[in-house]
């Protein structure tokens, strides 16, 4: 499809993850590379999602996270007290491997679905989104600028044409 | 409200001319089986029942719009939507932290004093919101306490359910029998109140010798504790004075409303209209709008459908005359004795209460007890019959993780929180614990209001 084509990142640009490996690498990865997500994989398969969102997510007491409805948490102002002592979860976190905390509730796009959709996703998921094809191989990932760029480059080849 | 249908103006024409009990009952077993085995959504499954109840000419429309209480319906709507605006002031964060550092801390006292407040909120509101606002705390306190959750969170199972029993808006039962029979917030709190009271007391002391006064924290732990700040956890100061306001409205309007008329449904939704006022007070047309939508949004829709299809399921059969015939074969089994009929609908709804949903089961037995009155001496003499029900469905909720609703938001939130109860765990202990409430509350019924 020639959409997906333009739009995708191809995995082999993609800094990815796989999921034995521990937090404390894939977190000194991202910030190397300074990117907010990576795709995790077992072998070449997509496996779940991991990002700086993931340790803050285990940082904060489960008991209020499980009490999250529709991704809203309710107010966590007064155990301002304990913040300091959420450090020493922190450093339990690191030691974990990425596929304990990593988020496999994700939604991967197929390679045949069209512009308008992964427009939709991108407005209510956010950015980026991973690709997969019919068996799970991670193909790559669709940003907001990726998009954009595709969408730029339509109107420039339809602005040519009709000159 | 309901169930008074003049049986005389309506003709049942059912369809390919079958006799209406036949289908009538095929259509109420039908329900009950996707409700009981949860294949199906249970609001959604029992208005399909209530629309055959009309498509196959059990009854007509006006009789099924009839058998609709809409005192029970808007009880649960005005309480909902209440306690919905309500929580948003933080106000149940405040007093439990409050509490918790009451007790410095310290980890047996902090099960009690959480079970006291679940019991109390669970008698004031309705228990699935009370544990949903208390069990997010209780993980967060014994996580940092570094003790296990399970004790408290069953022992909350159990506060929820006995503190839901002592009033008349605690526990969907408790509603059910109150608008079907007309008794007053007050009829509860002294009929089944000391039993709620006593039972708490006792399942409490068992608590503290099974689990609690082996709990112990570190001062550390508990110095994490004591530095939480639960004056931040009032989000919103005007509207916990406006929601605490009504409130007192409310209850006092339950209490005082019944000698004047006023049903439990009306002061409840006009509670609610008075707080979504107050809410929106000062505020442009749309925010109004938008609190008033998010307001009506805290209603559990699908819980008030749920009840809709099963007051016209239940009130199909009891037109066919189903229940009736039930309940002159219970009549006849327990020859009219009111003492052996009164222990066997407690024990009966304590034991099915425990393994599948109270509320469809006391919806039908609610006429089933109305038609035993010529044979128990009238409406008085119906009176303890209508405690028992209320004691066994109430308290049978604790027998399992599926006896009521709390008991499945309380599962669903540990496990989300890493922290699972087993289905079979929670059963071995609550069981025997409810079989030893129910023998506690078959006493106390025998001597108040059976002997």
């Amino acid at each position: 499809m020639e959409f997906m084509e333009r739009a995708l990142i191809r995995a082999e640009k993609i800094i990815s993850a796989q999921a034995n490996e521990d937090v404390r690498t894939v977190v000194e990865r991202i910030q190397e590379h300074g990117v907010r997500m990576l795709p995790v994989l077992e072998g070449d398969k997509l496996v779940g999602i991991f990002s700086l969102k993931s340790i803050i997510r285990e940082v904060i007491p489960k008991g209020l996270t499980a009490a999250e409805v529709d991704g809203r948490l309710p107010d966590l102002s007064y155990i301002d007290g304990i913040v300091d002592t959420l450090s020493d979860k922190l450093a339990d976190v690191e030691s974990k491997t990425v596929r304990e905390i990593m988020r496999t509730d994700y939604e991967a796009l197929k390679t045949d679905c069209s512009a308008t959709h992964v427009l939709r996703q991108i407005y209510v998921l956010g950015s980026p989104l991973p690709v997969v094809n019919n068996d799970g191989t991670f193909l790559g990932l669709i940003t907001e600028q990726s998009m954009l760029r595709y969408l730029d480059q339509k109107y420039w080849s339809i602005d040519a044409k009709t000159q | 409200m309901h169930g008074s249908g003049n049986h005389g103006e309506f003709v049942q024409h059912i369809i390919f001319g079958l006799d209406p009990l036949v289908v009538s009952t095929a259509i109420l077993i039908f329900a009950y089986f996707f409700i009981v085995t949860e294949k199906i959504n249970r609001a959604v499954i029992a208005l399909i029942g209530a629309g055959m109840m009309v498509f196959f000419g059990v009854l007509n429309q006006s009789l099924a719009v009839q058998g609709i209480d809409f005192n029970t319906i808007f009880l649960l709507t005005g309480m909902m939507a209440i306690v919905g605006i309500t929580k948003k002031s933080g106000v149940f964060q405040y007093v439990a932290i409050k509490s918790a550092k009451t007790v410095r801390a310290n980890p047996r006292l902090l099960m009690v004093s959480l079970g006291v407040i679940t019991a109390v909120f669970s008698a004031l509101l309705d228990n699935v919101t009370t544990v949903m606002l208390i069990v997010p705390i209780t993980l967060l306190l014994t996580e940092q306490l570094k003790i296990k959750s399970y004790p408290f969170l069953f022992s909350q199972i159990f506060a929820s359910n006995i503190g839901g029993m002592a009033t008349l808006i605690g526990d969907p039962p408790n509603i059910l029998i109150g608008s079907a029979v007309g008794l007053s917030f007050m009829d509860f709190v002294y009929n089944v109140g000391p039993a709620a009271f006593v039972l708490f007391i006792v399942t409490t002391i068992l608590f503290d010798f099974m689990w609690g006064r082996k709990m112990v924290a570190s001062l550390r732990d508990r110095a994490r504790i004591l530095s939480f700040n639960e004056n931040k956890a009032i989000t919103d100061k005007p509207l916990l004075y406006k929601s605490l306001f009504t409130l007192v409205l409310v209850l006092g309007g339950f209490i005082f409303g019944h000698g004047h008329g006023l049903e439990p449904g009306t002061v409840a939704l006009t509670g609610a209209a008075f707080l979504m006022f107050l809410d929106g007070w000062g505020h442009k047309a749309e925010e109004q709008t938008h609190k008033v939508h998010s307001a009506l949004n805290t209603v559990e829709w699908e819980t008030i459908f749920f009840f809709i299809g099963l007051f016209i399921l239940v009130y199909g059969v009891e037109y066919s005359g189903l229940l009736s015939m039930i309940a002159e074969e219970m009549i006849s089994f327990t020859q009219g004795d009111k003492q052996l009929t009164g222990m066997l609908i407690l024990w009966s709804s304590a034991i099915l209460s425990a393994i599948v949903d109270n509320i469809p089961f006391v919806a039908t037995m609610i006429p089933m007890i109305k038609a035993m009155a010529p044979a128990m001496g009238g409406e008085e003499g119906l009176m303890p019959l209508w405690w028992c029900l209320s004691l066994g469905a109430c308290l049978g909720g604790n027998g399992s993780l599926i006896g009521a609703s709390a008991n499945v938001m309380v599962a669903g939130m540990a496990e989300r929180a890493g922290q699972r109860i087993a289905f079979m765990t929670f059963l071995k202990l609550a069981f025997p614990l409810m079989i030893f409430t129910i023998m506690i509350a078959s006493v106390f019924a025998w001597f108040m209001f059976l002997a």
